[in-house]
């Protein structure tokens, strides 16, 4: 009797989707560390994941992984910042005239497909090692998924709705702020969703390359410190938060803004 | 009787393919205050152009729309359309919010508090008092009409100008908006232009039927309409303006083409442009 409520409450409890992806990560994490611990792997490559996760508590608990974390998140914000101005901008300027909106088509279809991290050399000689070329590369990767999205999100919004502004006497900038904007939305959030993505990996990959030249760095940095001096838990527990980072942004900013804008407003994509 | 329209030799034509079409012409035409007018044509016989004209969305090419005996050349609160797409309110604003977002924007004087209490009364008005709260999707095709035809009523337009609103619904929905419109018409005592291509439509809607011919458009008759409301097609009055207007209209039922426009058109960036 006792068994069979047993049994059904686990069925219950499996049914929720958190609970199945907790236990598969739970039972992936006990794999991991069965197999580090069967010894046939040398452990300085291969650390146990409770070594990781000491390790991370460790560093968590120093300040270093905090102070990595905000130094990274600072720069991807920048560079984000600066991505979203001049996407606006780039997209205004579309706007004027045909030609210019041409333009920017053309200067888009050949800059997007260019990964971020592809003009670091360049920026480097101009820029030189520093905040400054890892800023310019987040706003290389972020800004042509904006500018996309935000250029065809404008073109999306239904004409009607436009002339419902229009008769209701909008025109210009007040028109743009309160039937375009509103009326591109979703496709300004799933641009940014990609931007930030595209700006996390720029971030973690610029980092990387000059790493050991700067004097101080991000999470990015942090991974390839721990490699230099050969502390591997450490290199998994960096890896870990860059998970946890963008996991968060995503499953918890995201997608709980688009739960109370565009699935609210039933204007989900496609 | 005052005059709420004036339409004076107005021709508009477009320029499709490198050649110059043309929707309407001579078309002239009074509208007194108050009065229910339906325009009634086939596809493509300029009929919307005409409402879009007036509603100063298109410049006429030659001739000129007034009201009470002011020029009309840009979209403006008198002038208030209601459109056939089910696309038209804002999808992120709620069915109050919709009305209260068109009450804040042509008077920011007013409050958001005050524009939520008017845009109340528009709900109520068009019988969808509970659905306030409502996003668009959530509501069906003819409660977003009715909604539509609050948020135009709730600037006090002097004119309503409706093109097919109710061509999207199916017809127990058309039936019910088309007495509501009724009485919320003799409530509010705005004068309406009721764009349709359905015959029975046009005579149970309207006071004076206007009928005009396609390419170029031109009006081909004014019908005073006797039926009393609310008005039945059993009527004898009835099949008498039906078999007018069928003749009139089946003259050119060999000339009449697919329409130009689809009513869930996406602006292409030139349009979007233009309007900015």
């Amino acid at each position: 009797m006792k068994d069979i409520d047993i049994a059904k409450r686990f069925t219950v409890l499996f049914s929720n989707r958190t609970v199945r992806q907790v236990l598969f990560m739970t039972v992936l994490a006990a794999v991991w560390e069965s197999v580090a611990m069967t010894g046939y792997v040398p452990p300085l490559l291969f650390p146990r994941f409770s070594h990781v996760i000491q390790t991370l508590i460790k560093e968590t608990l120093t300040g270093e992984v905090l102070g990595r974390t905000w130094f990274s998140l600072n720069l991807v914000a920048t560079g984000l910042g600066l991505a979203t101005i001049s996407a606006v901008l780039a997209t205004a300027f579309a706007m004027c005239s045909p030609l210019a909106s041409e333009c920017i088509e053309t200067l888009m279809s050949i800059l997007h497909p260019l990964p971020g991290i592809a003009i670091l050399p360049i920026v480097i000689l101009w820029l030189g090692t520093g905040t400054g070329a890892i800023s310019a590369v987040i706003w290389f990767a972020a800004v042509w998924p904006l500018v996309a999205n935000l250029h065809t999100g404008l073109r999306s919004v239904p004409i009607t709705q436009i002339e419902a502004g229009r008769n209701l006497g909008l025109r210009g900038i007040r028109l743009v702020r309160t039937v375009l904007i509103p009326g591109a939305f979703p496709h300004i959030l799933s641009g940014l969703r990609v931007a930030w993505a595209r700006a996390w990996q720029a971030l973690v990959a610029s980092e990387m390359v000059f790493g050991a030249c700067g004097g101080d760095g991000g999470l990015g940095w942090f991974i390839y410190k721990r490699r230099f001096f050969m502390e591997v838990p450490g290199v998994f527990a960096g890896m870990i938060v860059i998970v946890l980072i963008g996991l968060i942004v995503e499953r918890i900013g995201f997608a709980q803004i688009e739960i109370r804008t565009v699935r609210r407003w039933g204007m989900t994509l496609e | 009787m005052e005059l709420a329209l004036t339409i004076s030799k107005l021709t508009k034509g477009f320029w499709v393919q490198g050649r110059n079409f043309i929707a309407l012409q001579d078309i002239d035409l009074s509208v007194n205050k108050g009065e229910f007018i339906t325009i009634i044509g086939p596809s493509g016989c300029g009929k919307s152009t005409l409402l879009r004209c007036i509603a100063g969305f298109e410049r006429p090419t030659t001739g000129f729309v007034q009201v009470e005996g002011q020029e009309v050349n840009r979209p403006g609160i008198d002038r208030m359309m209601v459109f056939q797409g089910l696309d038209q309110l804002f999808p992120w604003l709620t069915a109050l919010e919709n009305v209260a977002f068109a009450l804040r924007v042509t008077d920011t004087t007013r409050g958001m508090a005050l524009s939520r209490t008017l845009a109340g009364d528009y709900i109520n008005l068009v019988g969808l008092s509970g659905y306030e709260g409502f996003y668009a999707h959530q509501l069906s095709g003819g409660m977003k009409q009715r909604v539509a035809i609050a948020r135009a009523l709730s600037v006090q337009p002097k004119i309503l100008l409706m093109d097919e609103p109710f061509g999207s619904l199916d017809a127990f929905t058309r039936k019910a908006l088309q007495e509501e419109l009724a009485s919320i018409w003799q409530k509010t005592g705005v004068t309406v232009l009721f764009v349709t291509h359905n015959i029975d439509e046009a005579i149970v809607q309207g006071d004076k039927i206007i009928a005009m011919s396609p390419q170029p458009g031109r009006i081909l008759s004014v019908i005073d309409n006797p039926i009393p409301r609310p008005r039945s097609s059993e009527s004898p009055k009835f099949a008498e303006i039906w078999e007018t207007l069928h003749h009139l209209l089946g003259i050119h039922k060999n000339l009449s083409k697919e329409p130009l426009r689809s009513s869930q058109r996406t602006a292409p960036l030139e349009e979007v442009e233009a309007i900015i």
